[in-house]
């Protein structure tokens, strides 16, 4: 077993309803988002979590960050208790959190020059002067394969798989303990996929930082993830070593996920 | 039999040939084939998909040169009326978004007996009774309460299974799927696939399937090409492909997903650099590790075997 300083990041029984009103007069309808949710993520891994739309998934990784708050429950980041952190505090605490979102282009201000961006985070939250900031900029451009000559431009001048290396070049540069990566490549075409892959699974060694990775993409969590969580419904129904859970998936709807991966489930006739 | 030979389809700005995006594209569809359309977002494999139905998203898009044909008939030539007669009875679309391909406001009743309103002559019975059987041929639950629902109290999957039961209300001679499963969850798309399949063997339906997905297409195909640039860079059977891919691409498109079978943790090879249509022959010329100067010039098409064709300086003789 792994020691207990090792952990992370912990989720311990989080709880999250959302109300739905339905009709004009409506009655309330409650609809349960997340159900006991316990979760740990240890340093230097990266944590795969898969589920279906609707399963509770991405708020999940909002909890974390603390976008969205839980109902009930805790979320305890480097030993410290953060479910109830004021808005200054917290602020200490974001910069080892990152996260990376599905659209590059969305989650990247159309109207800021890419080396502001970049700028940005190091300005908030070091007191460095422009001048090393920009290096720093620079040596982490570098380990994502983009040059800083290029970044005076807007997000829209570049492209897709650009964006996505730009989205985590900012995301690094605040060398996080944690990233929260929701479905980072599902917008990205095939080819540019795996070069983003290749991208996490090298930066994972540089930086040590740990991950959790969420996605629907079965072959992508399993390829990348030292373990999987199998979310269903809210809640999560499976959990374990990546090679276990493929080799010998417990849970009926784990099976079922496996199971319809197009190379399992069909045979041309 | 549907065949396509030497399409083009340009960008026309100012009455003038702007950007060729399709080039040169010969495809044939024959009667009861799944056919996949591969290619990444660019390559052109929707354009192509749409051509067949003449129908093209923008104004400024026009097919240039090349022909369609439906059996005999040469589909571009076709006056505006004629083709009009061919959609949705002959030919079908299911577009990308089971959402948006869906009118809000109206009920699944009223879109599905729409099909039949214009064109045939059944009764209102008779229209409300094979729309029932429709909902029942796509295994949908509780066909009769269904009809009455409106898109939006619907799933994603049934909604998709609404579109494909539009589709073969007529019996059509193909339906093009555009991404059919990439907006649904995974254990969705398995039981799509299966339903294609089904219908396939049915009715004896030609689909083409446009997508972007090694997996999908593995598992359903007959026969693939696969596009880059605008151009067919490589086309065979699910065999030929699969075990003996020859054009960098295809092999590169291969090698970039990671497999239930791949081990996890190492690298994925990758295709360095983006896609953007080049202005060479070869359209892979850019980002090719195997490209020479003389790849710039137009060289053949070459077919190593009956089942297998590729547009590749190495090979062409």
């Amino acid at each position: 077993m792994q020691k207990n300083s090792e952990i992370v990041l912990q989720c311990i029984n989080i709880n999250k309803t959302y109300e739905l009103k339905e009709g004009f007069f409506g009655r309330k309808i409650k609809i349960t988002a997340l159900k006991n949710i316990n979760l740990t993520v240890y340093s230097k891994e990266i944590l795969g979590l898969v589920g279906e739309s609707g399963s509770g998934k991405s708020t999940l990784g909002k909890i974390i960050l603390r976008l969205i708050e839980p109902d009930s429950g805790k979320i305890i980041f480097d030993n410290q208790d953060i479910t109830n952190l004021k808005y200054g505090e917290m602020k200490k605490i974001r910069p080892k959190i990152q996260a990376i979102f599905q659209d590059p282009l969305s989650s990247l201000n159309p109207r800021m020059r890419v080396i502001d961006l970049l700028r940005e985070p190091l300005q908030i939250h070091t007191k460095k002067a422009l001048k090393d900031i920009d290096n720093e900029i620079a040596l982490t451009l570098d380990q994502v394969g983009i040059s800083i000559d290029d970044t005076f431009k807007y997000p829209h001048e570049f492209s897709g798989g650009q964006r996505q290396r730009i989205n985590i070049a900012r995301a690094l540069l605040l060398k996080p303990k944690f990233i929260i990566a929701d479905e980072p490549v599902s917008s990205l075409d095939v080819s540019i996929q795996a070069q983003i892959l290749n991208l996490f699974m090298e930066l994972q060694k540089v930086y040590g930082f740990s991950m959790l990775f969420i996605s629907h993409d079965l072959r992508v969590v399993r390829h990348i993830s030292d373990k999987i969580a199998v979310i269903s419904k809210g809640e999560i129904v499976e959990f374990g070593e990546t090679q276990r859970i493929f080799d010998h998936p417990q849970h009926e709807y784990t099976k079922k996920l496996i199971s319809s991966l197009p190379e399992k489930h069909l045979v041309n006739q | 039999m549907f065949k396509i030979e030497n399409l083009e389809i340009s960008l026309i700005k100012k009455n003038r040939i702007d950007k060729v995006l399709v080039k040169n594209v010969s495809l044939t569809i024959p009667d009861g084939k799944i056919i996949s359309l591969v290619g990444e977002s660019g390559s052109g494999k929707t354009l192509t998909g749409y051509s067949i139905m003449r129908i093209l998203p923008s104004q400024n898009l026009k097919i240039t040169s090349g022909s369609i044909y439906f059996n005999d008939l040469n589909l571009i030539k076709l006056p505006e009326e004629k083709i009009k007669e061919l959609r949705g009875k002959d030919i079908f679309m299911i577009p990308q978004e089971p959402l948006t391909a869906l009118n809000p406001v109206l009920t699944i009743e009223k879109q599905l007996a729409e099909i039949f309103e214009i064109h045939t002559n059944m009764s209102d019975d008779e229209i409300k009774a094979q729309c029932i059987k429709l909902l029942e041929l796509v295994k949908i639950d509780n066909p009769i309460a269904r009809l009455k629902s409106y898109p939006h109290q619907l799933s994603g999957g049934q909604r998709q299974r609404i579109l494909i039961a539009m589709a073969v209300a007529l019996k059509p001679s193909l339906i093009i799927a555009d991404e059919p499963t990439t907006a649904l969850d995974v254990t969705i798309q398995g039981e799509i696939l299966e339903l294609f399949l089904e219908l396939r063997k049915q009715f004896n339906l030609s689909i083409l399937l446009i997508t972007h997905d090694f997996g999908i297409v593995k598992s359903i195909s007959d026969y693939i090409y696969i596009m880059y640039g605008g151009k067919i860079v490589e086309e065979g059977t699910k065999e030929e492909i699969f075990t003996n891919p020859i054009h960098p691409y295809t092999k590169g498109l291969i090698d970039a997903v990671p497999y239930i079978s791949s081990v996890p943790k190492t690298p994925l090879k990758t295709i360095p650099g983006y896609s953007k249509i080049s202005d060479f022959y070869c359209p892979f010329y850019d980002r090719c590790s195997l490209s020479e100067e003389n790849c710039k010039e137009e060289f053949t098409y070459t077919f190593i075997n009956e089942n297998h064709g590729v547009l590749c300086r190495r090979i062409a003789k």
